[in-house]
């Protein structure tokens, strides 16, 4: 690897340090434990979204339906923790334990992904198209199964994945770290991980060389959405309610940080560290913003030129390879 | 080999949900019955209200006698000796009671002379459609405060007006005959002084004629 | 060459902290000024911009440095800004809910850590987290708009109603009042309940359609200013601003003018500015040692006509 790469590689990491520097320069609060402690906090839930969002970028497709399947995910849950599943015609109300409630949450984020996967390749919908045909419906049926009203009240056990700590770490944080860990293992270790990079580096020589495309695809489809599923229930715990318009937007946070973080729009090219820098990245620039005490209308402007400068650079720097 | 490695997977999902359960099973009726409950029952909170505290409540009114002359000479001081009112409102309430003469009777009031030898309508008891928060905010039983949801505490206003439309009025509608004496028990609710002083519009919780 | 562009590109991010740094040196002369937070559910409607720059003003005057919070109706975002202000050392919250029950959580965060939370405006379902809460009475304030709506729209006919975010306790304290009134005249029938979901642009979207389906309404209740103007608008498109009357809620400038020139009929008067100054005025009181704050605080809507519209104007009495 020659000093140029390296460099291009650590692009990400290089904007980070210069950023905590100057925030640690520009103000005192920001480098004590509790800030530090928030920002990972923070960027927890964007973080589950985006390693689904890089394996799925990676193999050169997108997907705007994880906000609404966070959601969706978070209200499922939520409803059968604290209302039950009732089967009228048994005349019996199944009344979900808490574990219950995260399996199913995560059963229902699985199946949205599985729906995009084989709308994407069995059907050969354009991915933009087909998740944000999930996008809408997944709001809509979260809207349906709430009646657009919060599910609050979860309890104590429940709320452990959000609110709870383990060592002095936010539960959440553990959560997405583990995530980082075992995805970034499939991704570098594993048959799956290496098809992956394969699918978006050249989807027609991976298919030549045996490999069936379609099932990685609806794999990194899945997976996406369980892992929004994931990001779900964590919002839902700290928050101890489920909002039915939870994740409006996020599928564009998500984006953002695994564009930031590297990860090319065209496939094949970046990493889940990358996304990690990524998430830092953004989670820094709001608690930065913040801290400086930047007026909320600023701060969107200021987010919106670091992902230009961020894909800017990206770009350049392709150019001239 | 495949085969095998299914049954183990199997083996493992069941003795994992056999030690943490997914869900309990209930039956329909209970789960219903917990569902309402742990719901708040405006209706039968303002039953238990009508019926319990509000008897008890009657010997903080003011009489009419007392508070007709007091606010006619000097508002402000009568508004500050008998009144109450619910946080920055400028409007206030009045909880009284009394007696008088009936002067005339229309679809949804009957106007009442309280003083001695007067002619005027001094005191107009409601008897249309009840509106607004009088009963409930006028007597001081009941406060905000203890409410978390104040949809609920709005849902009182309305079961109380309906107890009132319901139980008083039709019986007050039927005695009122011009000329009669009457004594009442009830609450008014002064929004502008200029126009709801001159009667003192109040909506009777009890009414008797003689 | 190519060091060059990223070399730009990192002096592009330093000039830009350089340039917030220097435009919030504010921030850095205060620094022995107690920080209060006001935490505001969202901006893209002027009359919450209005009740968070009243609140921030207020604070500032008495004192203190204020920073404003805008959640974007997201109550994970809520919970970020809590976080944020909590290890921020801030000392008090003024506080505008996104969420009755989805916000209750951050608010019982700040009363962990000894911070006191003041709602404005909307409420929280709880009446152990919040310090206290200054709530808008919108009940009591629609069951008047629904007096004056049978006045003016008559005992029969048909009309429609815009509710606002189905979630929201506000959209329903609203509806309720108003409905606690007009479902008692048998003669006036409901054609069309539809949530504009408090926003211009989908008030008037939901207003054409109503209008397709039931060209007779002769009156619509909408459960904000923002949707009565929409509202109005899809009227005068399809001509018939003159034979349905418009009710709006909030008290917004542009509503208070248009009822001064007659297009729209009625519309509550929320006092934002009110509101919002007495929870500074709160937080104030308690910094310096109050504890015995009324939980919940109601405000009186007041409903502004033609007739009393003159007494009216920038989000309160004149």
């Amino acid at each position: 690897m020659n000093a140029k790469e390296l460099l291009k590689k650590l692009q990400p990491l290089i904007a980070l340090v210069v950023m905590v520097v100057a925030m640690s320069l520009l103000s005192d609060k920001f480098l004590t434990f509790a800030n530090q402690r928030n920002i990972l906090l923070q960027i927890s839930v964007n973080l589950c979204l985006s390693i689904g969002m890089t394996l799925i970028i990676l193999t050169g497709g997108i997907d705007l339906s994880v906000g609404a399947m966070l959601g969706l995910a978070g209200a499922v849950a939520a409803g059968l923790l604290k209302n039950g599943l009732a089967l009228k015609v048994f005349g019996v109300v199944l009344q979900f334990t808490p574990f219950g409630a995260i399996v199913a949450g995560i059963l229902i984020g699985l199946a949205l992904g599985f729906f995009n996967g084989i709308a994407i390749t069995r059907f050969k919908l354009p991915p933009f198209v087909a998740t944000l045909g999930m996008l809408s419906i997944a709001r809509g049926l979260t809207m349906l199964w709430t009646g657009g009203f919060p599910v609050t009240d979860l309890g104590s056990q429940f709320g452990f994945i959000g609110a709870g700590f383990f060592l002095g770490v936010p539960m959440a944080v553990w959560i997405s770290a583990a995530l980082v860990a075992i995805f970034y293992f499939i991704s570098k270790r594993t048959t799956l991980g290496r098809y992956i990079y394969a699918v978006g580096g050249s989807e027609k020589a991976t298919a030549f060389s045996g490999i069936n495309v379609n099932r990685v695809k609806i794999w990194v489809y899945a997976l996406g959405g369980a892992l929004a599923a994931v990001a779900g229930l964590i919002v839902t715990a700290r928050l101890d309610a489920a909002d039915p318009k939870a994740g409006l937007g996020y599928e564009l946070d998500s984006i953002a940080a695994v564009v930031i973080g590297g990860t090319s729009l065209s496939g094949g090219r970046g990493s889940i560290l990358g996304t990690v820098l990524g998430c830092l990245i953004i989670g820094v620039l709001n608690n930065g913003l913040f801290l400086l005490d930047v007026s909320p209308f600023w701060q969107q402007v200021v987010k919106g030129f670091v992902i230009l400068a961020a894909v800017a650079a990206d770009k350049l720097g392709s150019r001239k390879e | 080999m495949r085969a095998v490695r299914w049954l183990i997977a199997i083996v493992v999902i069941a003795s994992v949900c056999w030690l943490f359960p997914l869900f309990h099973v209930m039956s329909l009726k209970t789960a219903t019955a917990e569902k309402v409950a742990a719901t708040f029952n405006a209706t039968q909170f303002a039953e238990m209200f009508w019926t319990n505290q509000l008897p008890t409540a009657l010997e903080k009114t003011v009489t009419a006698k007392t508070l007709l002359p007091a606010f006619q000479s000097d508002a402000a001081a009568a508004k500050k000796k008998f009144s109450r009112s619910v946080g920055l409102s400028e409007g206030y309430f009045y909880f009284l009671r009394g007696e008088g003469k009936i002067l005339s009777v229309s679809d949804d009031e009957v106007s009442l002379a309280v003083t001695e030898g007067s002619t005027n309508a001094e005191v107009s008891l409601q008897t249309g459609l009840i509106f607004g928060n009088a009963l409930r905010d006028g007597t001081g039983l009941l406060s905000a405060n203890d409410y978390p949801n104040s949809q609920d505490f709005n849902d009182i206003s309305a079961a109380l007006n309906h107890i009132v439309e319901t139980r008083t009025l039709p019986k007050l509608r039927e005695q009122a005959k011009v000329g009669a004496k009457i004594s009442f028990v009830g609450c008014a609710e002064v929004g502008d002084e200029a126009t709801d002083l001159k009667p003192l519009k109040v909506i009777p919780f009890q009414t008797k004629t003689e | 060459m190519k060091t060059n562009w990223r070399k730009t590109l990192l002096a592009a991010v330093l000039a830009t902290v350089a340039i917030l740094f220097t435009q919030n040196s504010r921030a850095q002369d205060a620094a022995a000024k107690s920080k209060i937070a006001v935490v505001i559910s969202t901006l893209n409607n002027p009359w919450f911009v209005v009740l968070g720059e009243t609140a921030k003003a207020r604070a500032i005057e008495l004192g203190y440095d204020a920073t404003i919070f805008d959640s974007q109706n997201d109550t994970a975002k809520e919970a970020s800004h809590f976080e944020n202000l909590i290890a921020g050392g801030y000392k008090a919250v003024l506080f505008n809910p996104t969420d009755a029950n989805g916000s209750i959580a951050n608010v019982l965060k700040a009363k962990a850590a000894g911070i006191p939370v003041f709602c404005i405006d909307r409420e929280i379902n709880s009446t152990n987290a919040a310090t206290a809460q200054m709530l808008s009475d919108s009940y009591s304030g629609c069951v008047k708009l629904g007096q004056l709506f049978v006045k003016s729209v008559g005992k029969e006919g048909e009309y429609a109603e815009l509710l606002g975010i189905v979630g929201d306790n506000n959209t329903w304290n609203r509806s309720k009042g108003f409905h606690s009134v007009v479902d008692r005249y048998p003669g006036l029938k409901m054609v069309a309940q539809q949530s504009g979901e408090f926003d211009r642009a989908k008030g008037l979207e939901v207003m054409e359609a109503i209008l397709q389906a039931h060209p007779n309404i002769k009156g619509v209740f909408c459960g904000n200013d923002s949707m009565a103007m929409g509202a109005y608008q899809a009227l005068v498109t399809a001509g018939k601003d003159k034979d349905v009357k418009v009710f709006g809620f909030d008290g917004a400038d542009d509503v208070v003018k248009s009822i001064a020139e007659g297009k729209i009929v009625a519309t509550g008067m929320q006092f934002p500015k009110k509101m919002a100054q007495q929870s500074a005025e709160f937080a104030d009181e308690y910094i310096k040692g109050k504890r015995d704050f009324a939980q919940k605080i109601a405000v009186p809507v007041e409903v502004v006509t033609k007739e009393n519209v003159g007494k009216y104007g920038d989000y309160g009495k004149k």
